[in-house]
């Protein structure tokens, strides 16, 4: 009961993980501390929408794939503006089910196909958004100042 | 002994596991799995029942004499203590 394991470790002897989520960069799928997830070993090629749990240094990041390329994936967090770069060696696991609010789903469920795939579409207007209101409010702020 | 608040009883397949939420995950990472009986004990714990108490249901539930439940609560106890599960009291 008292054994530490990495995740790549109790991936690899149970076959899944699961966590708790920390953060809001997967808002609003994922709250802080709130939502769990079962994350299943990768058995192929991530498709886009899929979201992997991956290595950054340290850190485990949970973002989701929004691009598929050759030797590579474009992830980007549901609540970021920033994407980055991961390849397939960071790749620790992907999101097969998740607790959201103790309310169960999978990834195969209807209402969050709909989701990823609305959100991701939506994502570009909300970025810009998101862009715009930190221009403005820094404009803002230099005429306050002023 | 009482459960720290935050933990969460899943049952993924045919395994049960329990991990941490809320402000609890920020000490405690990772999963505990648990087999039957320790699920079991888990729940009796969780209910607020005492070490006395969950051997007497531990008993009556698989039909093993008093003294082989509270070997059996003992064991699970003391691990659940080790991986710093209760409160202080």
């Amino acid at each position: 009961m008292n054994e530490q394991l990495s995740a790549e470790q109790v991936l690899k002897e149970k076959g899944f993980f699961v966590t708790t989520t920390s953060g809001v960069s997967m808002l609003p799928l994922f709250s802080d501390r709130r939502d769990r997830i079962v994350i299943r070993p990768v058995a192929d090629r991530l498709k886009k929408y899929d979201v992997p749990l991956y290595r950054r240094g340290e850190s485990l990041v949970l973002h989701r794939v929004i691009g598929v390329r050759e030797n590579h994936y474009i992830i980007r967090g549901d609540n970021c503006i920033e994407r980055e770069t991961v390849k397939d060696e960071q790749i620790v696991g992907v999101l097969c089910e998740f607790y959201r609010k103790d309310k169960h789903y999978t990834v195969n469920d209807f209402s969050y196909r709909l989701y990823s795939r609305l959100w991701v579409f939506i994502s570009p207007a909300l970025i810009a958004f998101k862009k715009a209101r930190s221009f403005l409010s820094r404009i803002y702020h230099k005429i306050i100042k002023k | 002994m009482k459960i720290k608040k935050g933990f969460v009883m899943q049952k993924i397949g045919d395994t049960t596991v329990v991990v941490s939420t809320g402000e609890l995950s920020r000490e405690f990472h990772g999963m505990i799995e648990l087999n039957q009986t320790a699920a079991d004990i888990w729940s009796y714990f969780a209910d607020g029942l005492s070490q006395e108490e969950a051997a007497k249901k531990l008993s009556e539930e698989y039909g093993i004499s008093l003294e082989k439940a509270q070997e059996d609560i003992a064991k699970i106890a003391n691990k659940m203590l080790q991986a710093g599960v209760f409160e202080d009291e």
